[in-house]
């Protein structure tokens, strides 16, 4: 499949084709149980939703271990030392400026933004906010080598 | 007379890391390495002969070098972290910075040292100067000996909360001893905080909320730099503190922005280590031999006083909380290290002109006490994670 194959597919046929959510995990959970959700679903990121549906923020699997192995890590900032002696919850360390996709985008926009960020499961967000699905990026090079 | 300040700070940085590799393959300790690069271009070395005056630009640096790590430090936490903190690493830390404060000021106030200028301001000084501690070298030997436990936390969290509350209370002494008399002291110092606390939250909102707009990772460090040069700029304006200003900043960045505060602060920490460099280069260089001479005695009732004063105050307030019994038994001894701030801020007293008389003294002796505090520190901290059967 080339770049001018991705550029005809929207979002929303891609994810008729590949319906799927993220990893998602609670607001309060501790790293172990982030880090226990993305092993056993072989992802490396996951996301935090509110209420509504809609998502509050990405966690990434690097991010996870950096806190969960922080013992291992022979410098500290201070930064480090308070999370390392309070133990934080997932909420605590997301990243609220995630990157994601909208339904009527085309998949060859949605790659480069992949690429960019360096996001493995990209969200993808309906007009009102609410979390509809997932864009795995090993499922579209899969695809373009077809 | 060299007067090009780049290219005294270039030799300075330069000789600096060539003698950190040299220290790193001896496995000595690299922060003594910066302060003896320091040393070698200090006016009784090549400093003398080549004429290197420092002294009319380290002002600037230092303040900006400092409040970088203010900054830091004050978006280190979150108040929600600052609660589960939990009582014991809160009083511990109050108590061994409280400890180490007043019975340093009360040995230097009761020697009467011989020196130009009331004793009693010499004596707080270096009384709240002993309040910081290392944690880059508590966690060296944390990590080397792969501590765990209550005291290995308790002490983590100790270091870490430590510094905040050491360079607060050097925000208050200079504001109070800046004041004419008690009275105006008082009432100034009162308006200083509060000003302060007012100008660094408005500033950590504002860098939040642009924090919160700006999506390119590369503009995280100018921005942060901007805001902290601002902030900086606006307290000199103000007469307020710089020092507290710069914590309040990062304080509120954090707060506001949530989330770990990841892009407003790791761009910023990666800079530690050359604010350290800088910190122990430039006390190097102002080195004094006649004056060192002087403030010996200093020195030793400083080391003495301060890890006496650490573990008086640990030992009360463990016992005030309950604490553990490793905790209350050798947590004293993690917390002997003193490293990069106490010079940082000592250095900021060069361009205090109330305190003129000392600055220098004061200088010499934390920089030679640091040094000693260096081979001993982690020594003590290995003492106390081993006796405490928390290494593996």
């Amino acid at each position: 499949m080339t770049e001018q194959d991705f550029a005809k597919i929207s979002v929303t046929e891609w994810l008729k084709q590949y319906p799927q959510l993220p990893v998602v995990v609670a607001a309060d959970a501790t790293m172990e149980e982030v880090a226990e959700s993305l092993l056993k679903e072989n992802s490396r990121d996951a996301y935090i939703l509110d209420e509504d549906n809609k998502v509050k923020g990405h966690l990434s699997f690097g991010h996870v271990v950096n806190h969960l192995l922080s013992e291992h890590r022979p410098i500290h900032t201070h930064r480090q030392l308070f999370s390392r002696v309070t133990e934080p919850t997932a909420e605590e360390i997301m990243d609220p400026h995630y990157t994601y996709a909208q339904c009527d985008e085309s998949l060859c926009e949605v790659i480069h933004r992949q690429l960019e960020r360096g996001v493995d499961t990209l969200v993808v967000l309906a007009d009102d906010g609410k979390l509809v699905g997932s864009i795995k990026l090993r499922e579209l090079v899969a695809e373009s080598l077809k | 007379m060299m007067s090009s300040p780049l290219l005294i700070l270039g030799v300075l940085l330069v000789t600096g890391l060539l003698l950190s590799l040299v220290a790193s393959r001896l496995n000595l300790p690299r922060i003594a390495a910066y302060a003896i690069a320091g040393l070698i271009w200090s006016e009784d070395l090549l400093g003398g002969v080549y004429h290197f005056d420092i002294s009319q630009w380290s002002y600037s640096l230092t303040t900006v070098a400092l409040a970088i790590i203010a900054y830091t430090i004050g978006g280190s936490v979150t108040t929600e972290q600052l609660r589960r903190l939990g009582r014991v690493i809160t009083f511990c830390t109050v108590g061994e910075s409280l400890g180490a404060v007043l019975v340093v000021t009360l040995a230097v106030y009761f020697y009467q040292p011989t020196i130009e200028g009331p004793v009693w301001v010499l004596a707080i000084v270096l009384g709240v100067l002993a309040a910081t501690t290392a944690p880059a070298a508590t966690v060296a030997v944390i990590h080397q000996y792969r501590a765990k436990g209550p005291l290995t936390t308790t002490l983590l969290g100790v270091v870490a909360l430590d510094d905040m509350f050491g360079i607060i209370l050097f925000s208050l002494m200079l504001v109070l001893v800046g004041g004419a008399n008690l009275g105006d002291a008082v009432l100034t110092s009162g308006l200083h905080i509060f000003g302060s606390l007012i100008l660094g939250s408005a500033m950590g909102l504002l860098l939040a909320f642009f924090g919160n707009k700006v999506l390119k990772q590369a503009f995280f460090l100018p921005m942060v730099l901007s805001a902290i040069l601002l902030s900086q700029g606006i307290a000199e304006i103000l007469h307020v503190s710089p020092l507290l200003t710069a914590i309040m900043l990062g304080f509120s960045a954090r707060s506001v922005y949530q989330a770990g505060g990841e892009r407003l602060f790791e761009p910023v920490e990666y800079l530690e280590e050359l604010v350290f460099i800088i910190f122990f280069t430039l006390a190097g260089a102002h080195f004094k031999l006649s004056v060192f001479m002087q403030g010996v005695d200093l020195v030793i009732i400083y080391v003495f006083a301060r890890v006496i004063g650490k573990m008086l105050g640990i030992y009360i307030a463990a016992r005030v909380v309950s604490a553990p019994e490793t905790v209350r038994q050798y947590l004293g001894f993690g917390v002997v290290p003193q490293a990069g701030i106490a010079i940082g801020l000592a250095l900021a007293l060069l361009n205090r002109p109330e305190l003129q008389d000392i600055a220098l003294l004061v200088l010499n002796v934390i920089l030679a006490s640091t040094l000693i505090y260096e081979i001993v520190g982690p020594m003590a901290t290995r003492y106390a994670l081993v006796k405490a059967g928390e290494t593996r």
